[in-house]
């Protein structure tokens, strides 16, 4: 049975960047294991086409992921999923980043009334579904 | 022959006054004259009283347009070409003014785009059925070859509205074999518009009629060309080609009864989101920052070329410049 290919989602009005909001749901597919080593994905031009956006912000996303050893893009137009090297340990810079933004979206979930404990089971939900 | 002949028209303007009575509805069942609205909207009173509005508006052209069509003595072409652009221009006023009244309850387009991570276009799956009707011009063809010595030296193509034939061919390979190379560069025409539309739209724009319209037309050239292909011999009796036509109509009628009978769609992923400012008259689209070259009509069903993209110049002058080649070649046949 051939797998339903999944759907990213952005929104136009959000203040991240187009780009990373790419790169993040894409990421997010690759870590959960929708996208698999030797899946194709859509070329710039068509997913672009499919968000209604430049040609440019798509590169942009698919080099950053290519950067982070995700993406071959060197197969002419055709974008593939890798078997991805993972690095020994990640850099301090990146935890710190991490540990910035993880701080930013913790504060503005209580803010929206989530308690601490719910705060806590989605995390481990979402760790346990990229791990299983 | 007459009465055939009279048919010949009635079917297709059946079909676009239908077609014209079912605008506010398309392209999706959800939708009424082109906005998404509100469910207690679309099919509340407001929402009825636009629907009834707009048929009675269009039924003087309905009545008169089908007794024309059936008892009015037959015009010329561009007579006939004229009578049917009234309903049409009727239409499009009854459709501006419903849009109108419902602009403001329109729901707000989402600031959200999905796209599916697919990379199949689908487009060679479509191919094998455009072969079909290549393959039948192509035994037609091979038919014709092997009965060429019973092919007249002068044989009738054309006939008058009195049945008397008014044009004439030679038994020479482009007399003979013409009319199914036409039918074939108008098959190959076909695929690439389909293959032009696959390429440049999102794929939630083209809706699965637009797609079975297409192959419908590439058989329907197939089949007809393949019987005026038959002419030198004499073997294609007229009512075959009524038949043909009335099979076609029937067809596309069974489509999209078919098509508004499955209810109110889902929301599909990508949905076309196009911007309002981007849209001249709710027709024309121009927008440079969208990269597809097609994408769907606000009016009726199908799609419109994207203004802003440069490529959609160069579709323009190929819709143009082809039926020109095929007038040409017609021209070099019937002399």
């Amino acid at each position: 049975m051939t797998k339903r290919a999944p759907v990213i989602r952005i929104d136009l009005q959000s203040p991240v960047p187009q780009y990373r909001q790419i790169a993040d749901a894409l990421r997010t597919h690759l870590v959960d294991g929708n996208l698999t080593p030797g899946d194709t994905l859509p070329s710039v031009r068509r997913l672009a086409m499919e968000l209604g956006i430049t040609f440019n912000t798509v590169a942009q996303a698919y080099r950053q992921l290519a950067g982070e050893g995700w993406l071959d893009l060197r197969h002419g137009r055709r974008v593939v999923v890798v078997d991805r090297q993972e690095p020994a340990r990640a850099s301090r810079e990146a935890v710190v980043a991490f540990r910035q933004r993880l701080r930013e979206m913790v504060a503005r979930m209580r803010a929206e009334g989530l308690s601490a404990g719910e705060i806590a089971a989605e995390l481990r939900a979402a760790i346990e579904r990229m791990t299983s | 022959m007459m009465i055939w002949i009279r048919l010949l028209p009635v079917m297709p303007q059946l079909f676009i006054l239908a077609v014209l009575h079912a605008l506010p509805l398309l392209p999706r069942r959800d939708h009424l004259f082109g906005l998404a609205l509100a469910r207690e909207v679309r099919y509340g009173p407001e929402g009825r009283r636009l629907l009834r509005r707009y048929h009675l508006h269009l039924l003087p052209w309905t009545v008169s347009m089908l007794l024309i069509a059936c008892f009015a003595p037959l015009p010329r072409a561009a007579a006939w070409v004229g009578f049917s652009l009234l309903p049409i221009i009727a239409a499009y006023r009854g459709f501006s003014a419903g849009r109108a009244e419902l602009r403001g309850l329109a729901l707000p387009a989402p600031s959200t785009r999905e796209a599916r991570l697919h990379a199949d276009s689908g487009l060679a799956r479509r191919l094998p059925w455009f072969l079909l009707p290549l393959a039948l011009l192509a035994a037609t063809a091979v038919y014709l070859h092997f009965r060429w010595d019973e092919i007249p030296a002068r044989f009738p193509i054309h006939w008058g509205q009195n049945g008397v034939p008014n044009a004439w061919s030679t038994r020479t390979p482009l007399g003979v074999f013409g009319p199914l190379l036409m039918g074939a560069l108008l098959i190959v025409f076909i695929v690439a518009i389909d293959t032009v539309i696959t390429w440049g739209s999102r794929r939630a724009a083209v809706h699965p009629v637009v797609r079975i319209i297409l192959i419908a037309v590439g058989w329907l050239v197939g089949a007809a060309f393949s019987i005026a292909g038959l002419l030198p011999l004499r073997v294609a009796p007229t009512w075959a080609t009524v038949a043909l036509n009335g099979a076609f109509f029937v067809f596309l009628a069974v489509v999209f009864t078919r098509h508004f009978r499955r209810g109110v769609p889902a929301p599909e992923p990508g949905a076309e989101v196009t911007p309002d400012a981007c849209w001249h008259r709710d027709l024309f689209y121009y927008d440079p920052e969208d990269p597809a070259l097609w994408v769907q009509k606000r009016i009726g069903l199908g799609l419109t070329l994207n203004f802003g993209n440069r490529l959609a110049w160069i579709v323009v002058a190929a819709f143009l410049l082809f039926p020109v080649g095929i007038v040409v070649l017609a021209r070099a046949l019937r002399s």
